[in-house]
């Protein structure tokens, strides 16, 4: 019997590079686009190709101080022994494939980048405290519901395998140590509510839904936590901001430069709430607005925040005791000098987070930069600008008068700017758009109003 | 190799869902081929009509929120209640081919045999997500879900 593998038993979060060195990015992306047909097909139906995508993991992984394990592992699976512990160990290869491709696209892009910001690695800081223990037995539960799609196959999910796991859904939302869990799995099975059935493999995004099934998979084993720093008496400038959301939860990141001990470190501040996608976008910012009026303040009047007390875990910054200055700022002044004197720092991934999707590294485009066609032009290349990404917006002509633009460089499937901030004398933030139009009825007020009479009636 | 985010987000953030009336009907879904929903009474705010436009088994239903049958229902009319649910849905057909199928009341019969505590207990459901509250605790993985 295999033993029970967890994160910490295998350390290898600190070592993400677990895999043999001489693997290449595209062999680990072609290892990816494999598991995708496995996962898709499901394991109950492990073909000739399945078992040879399996025994290359195992191949590739062959210096790897897991390499026994992993090896167990692999032979199990191919023998049909569709375990827990089997399934563990899988997750963490795959986690460890994407960590590597993650590191690898980081390094390659900031020498690309000639290391214009300095790349912080807390993966030697991470402590193995968990919350999630007392909770042991409950995320079995749903580990095992994760284990059943993928040994059924993607194709194979209908609405009674979804419509099962319902209860589990509603335990889980009232437990808010895994809220991360919750938010994730509630936007993947509504994800998979819309797509199935499925009748073609080409009908539903595989890669996005082994992704989602990965990181849901990861938040059901003991995940360690990054360490976390207490911070006092900081300057605050909220930069820009962008917007997430699915059908049940909708987070706005507000991206600031914290001044910290006279280093400069880029930040994320998260304003976030469980919602409904009936709930309009200018309904939610008036909500937040509510709860976080100083940081909306900060954004929308470009003041400094003066930072008294909170705390930093890796890029993300907790604010405890804050509030605005009268001092205001100038972003694009402020992001210039910062990123011709490459005295910005910035956090990489928490590194059981790392996927080459959440890669984002930090990039100002001037506008003698920019092209008409919105590409960002750089020594090394064209990238471009995906002002699509932000909806039904068509930006490109404010960039006429603006200085440039504040974003990240990201990849998925190829290097892409996201715009955060477009930059100029009114600083035009892309996730944050309230419509003129305020018109629309108050839908959050009519639902919880009928929340609160129909919840607390008998039924 | 397919993207794992930008298509298949993209598509979603450029579809721009009509407003319904949510005072009237502040739940509506598809779901395993129904068009489901709740409908507000208009004299109670207790009182709501959960109605089922169900093509599985082409039937239509209307129950209130405590188990009775709409006595607006016939065996082979829809009561104001499923018109209203289905001219909601109606506001969506546009965008969503689905929606226009299903809303269709053709060749239909009354149904007692409802599905209506399961759809009752996803609108208490829907309900929940307004009350719940975020904690602190950054969520990395909701970059998956890019917005607009």
């Amino acid at each position: 019997m295999t033993a029970k593998i967890t994160l910490k038993e295998n350390d290898h979060i600190n070592n993400p590079m677990i895999f043999s060195n001489d693997v290449k990015l595209d062999q680990v992306f072609e290892i990816q686009h494999q598991l995708i047909q496995v996962f898709s097909n499901g394991f109950s139906k492990l073909n000739s190709k399945g078992i040879e995508t399996l025994k290359e993991i195992n191949i590739a992984f062959s210096t790897s101080p897991l390499n026994t394990l992993i090896s167990e592992a692999i032979t199990g699976l191919n023998n049909n022994q569709l375990t827990s512990s089997n399934f563990d160990l899988l997750a963490i290869v795959m986690a460890s494939i994407d960590g590597s491709a993650y590191d690898s696209l980081f390094d390659e892009l900031n020498k690309l980048m000639e290391n214009q910001v300095s790349l912080i690695d807390n993966a030697k800081e991470i402590n193995y405290t968990s919350n999630t223990e007392d909770h042991e037995n409950f995320l079995e539960s749903i580990k095992s519901w994760l284990i059943d799609l993928a040994i059924m196959g993607f194709t194979e999910i209908n609405m009674d395998v979804l419509e099962s796991f319902e209860q589990v859904m509603d335990t889980l939302e009232n437990i808010p140590e895994l809220m991360r869990l919750n938010v994730i799995l509630r936007g993947f099975i509504e994800e998979i509510t819309t797509e199935i059935p499925i009748t073609s493999q080409d009908e539903f995004p595989a890669k996005r839904w082994l992704g989602l099934w990965l990181r849901s998979y990861l938040l059901t084993m003991q995940l360690p936590k990054e360490n976390v720093q207490s911070i006092k008496d900081c300057k605050l400038k909220i930069i820009g901001v962008q917007k997430y959301s699915h059908d049940y939860f909708t987070l706005y990141t507000f991206h600031g430069i914290l001044d910290h001990e006279g280093n400069n470190r880029l930040i994320q501040i998260e304003a976030k709430k469980f919602t409904i996608n009936e709930v309009s976008n200018n309904e939610l910012l008036d909500l937040l607005n509510s709860t976080h009026p100083e940081l909306f303040k900060g954004l929308e009047e470009n003041l400094v925040i003066q930072v008294k007390q909170g705390m930093i875990s890796g890029n993300y910054l907790i604010l405890e005791k804050f509030k605005t200055t009268t001092t205001s700022f100038d972003i694009y002044e402020t992001l210039a000098v910062l990123f011709e004197s490459k005295t910005i720092s910035y956090n990489k991934q928490n590194p059981y987070n790392r996927h080459p999707l959440l890669l984002k590294y930090p990039v100002l485009c001037k506008i003698e930069n920019i092209t008409k066609d919105g590409t960002s032009k750089f020594d090394w290349g064209d990238i471009p600008i995906r002002f699509d990404k932000v909806g039904t917006l068509n930006e490109k002509w404010k960039l006429a008068n603006s200085k440039g633009i504040f974003g990240f460089i990201q990849f998925d499937n190829g290097w892409w700017i996201s715009p955060v901030t477009i930059l100029g004398d009114k600083n035009q933030y892309i996730g944050y758009t309230y419509s003129q139009d305020r018109s629309g009825k108050n839908v959050y007020e009519v639902l919880k109003e009928r929340s609160n009479a129909i919840l607390r009636s008998k039924s | 190799m397919d993207s794992p985010n930008n298509d298949y987000l993209i598509k979603k953030i450029n579809y721009e869902i009509k407003k319904r009336n949510i005072k009237k009907v502040p739940f509506l879904e598809i779901r395993n081929n129904r068009l489901q929903g709740v409908v507000s009474s208009g004299s109670d705010i207790r009182r709501v009509y959960v109605c089922v436009i169900d093509n599985n088994n082409n039937t239509f239903s209307c129950h209130t929120n405590n188990n009775r049958k709409c006595g607006g229902l016939d065996t082979q009319y829809v009561c104001s209640h499923l018109s209203a649910l289905i001219s909601q849905a109606n506001l969506r057909s546009e965008e969503d081919e689905k929606f226009d199928t299903l809303a269709s009341t053709t060749n239909k019969q009354g149904d007692t045999k409802a599905r209506y505590p399961e759809v009752f207990a996803r609108f208490q459901h829907y309900l929940k997500y307004l009350q719940m509250e975020a904690t602190i605790e950054s969520i990395p993985e909701m970059e998956w879900f890019i917005s607009n």
